[in-house]
C-alpha cells in the first residue's frame, strides 16, 4: 500500500510523508481509533487538501503533524511524519520546536481565537518573526513587510491594534503573517476560510495560492468544503471517518470520483453550471461516532449501492483509474454499471424552480 | 394575556421591580454612589499620608481629666477611658487600615495568584497535589487562619500583614487557577505552541496577562476583606499592641457600649463605610474589565 502512496501521490519531490499514521483516543479503559492508517505526501510547492466532514479526523491529522497532541496523555499517535529527514512524531520536544514556526507554519479555522487578545498584531506578528531574527530593528522591518505582504493595508497603524478592533478576514491575514514569519517551507491551514464570508474566503485562497507561487512553499489545506478544495488544491485527499477513503489529482478526481462518499460531496455543492443546475443533494445520515464505527466498509450504512462485502470485508485503498479509492465496487462504478446516488431525492433549491 | 394562566402572569412585585426607568435610575444611582464611594477613599488616603493636616492632637497623649468625656468642640468625637481623642485616633488609625488592605492583597494575591496560575498551567500531578493543600487551607475560614498564623507569630504590624495576607491566598489560587486552566485551553495558546514559542515565555508573555482581569477585580474586593479580617485581630487583642487601630478602639470600648457608645461606634461605622465604598469601586472595576458579568 505504501508503495503505491509514493509512486502515484506526487508527483514532485515529498516534503512530507505520511505514513500509517493513527491517533487513538483513551475513553473509559479503551483505546478509540480516531484516525487509523492514514498515509500520503506532500510535494514541494504542492497545495494537498484533505476534504471529509467534521469528525472524519482531518484536523487531527494535522495536530498530530505539529504536536499539539504531545501534552493531552489520553491521545496515542502512531506512524510515521517523516518530514526533512525526521520524524516529527518521535523527535525529542527541543527539536520539535526547531521545526515549528521555522520548517512548518500553521492558521486556525477561527482567526480572532487564535490570536492573543490582549497583545498587538504587530507585536504577536514580531514573537514569530523573533525566532529566526535577534536584531529589533530587523524584526520592525520584517513584520511590516510581511503585514503588506499578506495584503493588510496601513501596516504601521494595524500593527498596533488589537485582534478585537480589527475584522475577521484582517485577523486571518494577521494569523498568516504569524506562520510565515519564520519562512515555513510548509503550511499547515486548518480550515482557514470557515469563519469568514465568501468574498474574504476568496482573497484568503488567492493569497495562499500566491504566497506558494513566491515562495515554493507547500500547503497542506484542511476542509469541508469541497468549492474550496475544487478551486485551490492540486490534489484532493477525501477522509472519512478517520481513513483516506479517496485520493487523485484535483482535475480528474472531479471528473471521475471513484468513492460513493466523494460523489456525494460532490453532489452537495450547489452548482449553477451544467445539468445539475439549481439542484444539489445531501447525502443520508451522519458520520458514525469513531467508538462504534460499523464493520467492513465505514460508509456502508450510508452508501446507496452497498453490497454485502461491503457490510462485512474494510476495503484497501489502491488504484482505480487516475486515483486511489477504498471502494469495493469502484471498479463497477468506473465502467458504469452502478451509479451511486441515482435514486436520491433531489433537494429542491429555495424558490421552487428546479 | 386573558390565555396566559395566572400562575405565569407576572406579579404586581415583579411588575414594580420591572417598571420602566428603574434601570436609569438604577445606573445614577450607581453611578452617585460610585462618585461618594471614591470621594471616602480618597478622604482615607488624605488621612492616611498625612494625619496633622487633619487633626492638631497627638493619637496616643492620654489625659486623666478628660477620660470619657462626650462629643464636644475640643472632642468632636468624644474620648475614651484614657482621655484620647477618638477623632484623632480614627485619623491615625485609616493608616494602618489602608496598609493591610492594601499590603495583603499585593502580597496575599500575589502568593495565590502566583500558586494558582503556575498548578493551572502546569496541570497534572503538581495541579492536583497543590490544589489539595489549597483545599486544606480553604477547609478553615480566613479569620481563623490568620489568628493561627499571628498567634504563632510575635504580634507586629508585619506580622499581622503577613497572617491575614495566608488567609487570602486561597481564594486567589482558586480563581486564578480557574482561570489559567481556560485560558491554557484557548486556541491562540496551541497557535503559539506551532510558532515555537517557549512555554516559559508563553506562561509569562500570555497567560499572565490575560489572567489579569479577573485577578484585578478579586484583589479590589479582596481590600476590604483584609481590612475586616485585620480589624477583627485587633479587636481580639491579637494585633500589634502599641499601634492604635481601629480594631483596637472598638475593642476598647466594649466596657463603655451602653454610656460611652462613642469609642467603639464610630471606629465601626469607618470600617463599614470603608469596606462598602473598597467593594463599590471594587464592582465598578469587575464592570469595566468583564463587561459579560453584567
Amino acid at each position: 500500500m505504501t508503495t503505491i502512496l509514493q509512486e502515484h501521490l506526487s508527483d514532485a519531490e515529498p516534503l512530507l510523508a505520511v505514513r500509517d499514521l493513527d491517533v487513538q483516543y483513551r475513553i473509559a479503559e479503551r483505546d478509540v481509533d480516531l484516525v487509523k492508517g492514514v498515509s500520503f505526501d506532500v510535494g514541494v510547492g504542492e497545495i494537498v487538501c484533505l476534504v471529509g466532514e467534521s469528525g472524519s479526523g482531518k484536523s487531527l491529522t494535522a495536530n498530530a503533524l505539529l504536536g499539539l497532541l504531545r501534552r493531552n496523555k489520553r491521545m496515542t499517535v502512531r506512524g510515521r511524519l517523516e518530514f526533512e529527514g525526521s520524524d516529527l512524531n518521535t523527535i525529542s520536544n527541543g527539536s520539535l520546536r526547531k521545526v515549528q514556526g521555522r520548517e512548518i507554519g500553521m492558521i486556525f479555522q477561527n482567526p480572532a481565537s487564535a490570536l492573543d487578545p490582549v497583545i498587538p498584531i504587530g507585536k504577536q506578528i514580531a514573537e514569530a518573526v523573533a525566532r529566526r531574527r535577534t536584531e529589533r530593528a530587523d524584526i520592525r522591518r520584517r513584520v511590516i513587510e510581511l503585514v503588506d505582504w499578506v495584503g493588510i493595508s496601513d501596516p504601521e497603524q494595524r500593527v498596533k491594534q488589537f485582534p478585537h478592533e480589527i475584522s475577521g478576514g484582517m485577523c486571518q491575514r494577521a494569523a498568516i503573517a504569524i506562520a510565515l514569519a519564520g519562512d515555513p517551507k510548509l503550511l499547515i491551514a486548518d480550515e482557514p476560510t470557515t469563519a469568514l464570508d465568501v468574498t474574504i474566503q476568496a482573497q484568503i485562497l488567492a493569497l495562499l495560492k500566491q504566497i506558494r507561487d513566491d515562495r515554493r512553499m507547500s500547503v497542506l489545506l484542511i476542509t469541508h468544503d469541497m468549492g474550496v478544495a475544487a478551486q485551490t488544491a492540486d490534489r484532493i485527499i477525501v477522509m472519512y471517518a478517520g481513513s483516506i477513503v479517496e485520493a487523485g489529482p484535483t482535475k480528474e478526481f472531479f471528473a471521475h470520483a471513484g468513492h460513493p462518499y466523494s460523489i456525494g460531496l460532490i453532489n452537495a455543492v450547489p452548482r449553477v453550471d451544467g445539468a445539475r443546475a439549481r439542484r444539489f443533494s445531501a447525502i443520508p445520515g451522519s458520520m458514525p461516532e469513531a467508538r462504534n464505527r460499523p464493520e467492513g466498509c465505514a460508509f456502508h450504512p450510508r452508501c446507496s449501492i452497498a453490497s454485502d462485502r461491503c457490510r462485512e470485508e474494510t476495503p484497501e485503498l489502491r488504484q482505480t483509474g487516475t486515483q486511489l479509492t477504498a471502494c469495493h465496487r469502484a471498479d463497477e462504478m468506473l465502467s458504469g454499471l452502478v451509479k451511486p446516488w441515482s435514486t436520491q431525492a433531489v433537494v429542491p433549491l429555495p424558490g421552487g424552480v428546479t | 394575556m386573558d390565555r396566559v394562566p395566572p400562575s405565569l402572569r407576572p406579579s404586581a412585585w415583579s411588575r414594580w421591580i420591572n417598571r420602566p426607568g428603574l434601570r436609569k435610575r438604577r445606573f445614577r444611582a450607581n453611578k452617585v454612589m460610585l462618585t461618594i464611594a471614591i470621594l471616602f477613599l480618597l478622604l482615607m488616603l488624605a488621612w492616611a499620608l498625612a494625619p496633622s493636616l487633619f487633626t492638631a492632637g497627638n493619637p496616643s497623649a492620654t489625659n486623666p481629666l478628660a477620660s470619657l468625656a462626650g462629643l464636644s468642640a475640643r472632642f468632636p468625637l468624644g474620648a475614651d477611658q484614657y482621655g484620647r481623642s477618638v477623632y484623632t485616633e480614627l485619623v491615625y488609625g485609616a493608616k494602618v487600615a489602608l496598609e493591610i488592605g492594601f499590603f495583603c492583597t499585593i502580597l496575599g494575591g500575589g502568593v495565590g495568584g502566583a500558586i494558582g496560575i503556575f498548578s493551572g498551567y502546569l496541570g497534572g500531578k503538581v495541579d492536583m497535589m497543590v490544589m489539595r493543600g489549597i483545599d486544606m487551607l480553604m477547609a478553615l475560614p480566613p479569620l481563623f487562619l490568620a489568628l493561627i498564623f499571628i498567634a504563632a507569630l510575635a504580634p507586629t504590624t508585619t506580622n499581622e500583614i503577613i497572617a491575614v495576607s495566608v488567609a487570602t491566598v486561597p481564594a486567589f489560587a482558586r480563581v486564578m487557577r480557574g482561570r489559567a486552566l481556560e485560558v491554557r485551553s484557548r486556541l491562540f495558546i496551541d497557535a503559539l505552541t506551532v510558532v515555537g514559542v517557549r512555554r516559559r515565555r508563553i506562561l509569562w508573555r500570555h497567560v499572565v496577562p490575560n489572567c489579569a482581569p479577573p485577578a484585578l477585580v478579586l484583589a479590589s474586593i479582596n481590600v476590604g476583606t483584609a481590612i475586616v479580617t485585620a480589624a477583627s485581630l485587633n479587636f481580639l487583642g491579637l494585633g500589634p499592641s502599641v499601634v492604635t487601630s481601629w480594631g483596637t478602639q472598638i475593642s476598647s470600648g466594649q466596657g463603655y457600649i451602653n454610656k460611652e457608645w462613642w469609642i467603639s461606634v464610630f471606629p465601626g461605622i469607618l470600617i463599614t463605610l470603608l469596606v462598602i465604598s473598597v467593594n463599590i469601586v471594587g464592582d465598578w472595576v469587575r464592570d469595566a474589565l468583564e463587561p459579560s458579568s453584567q
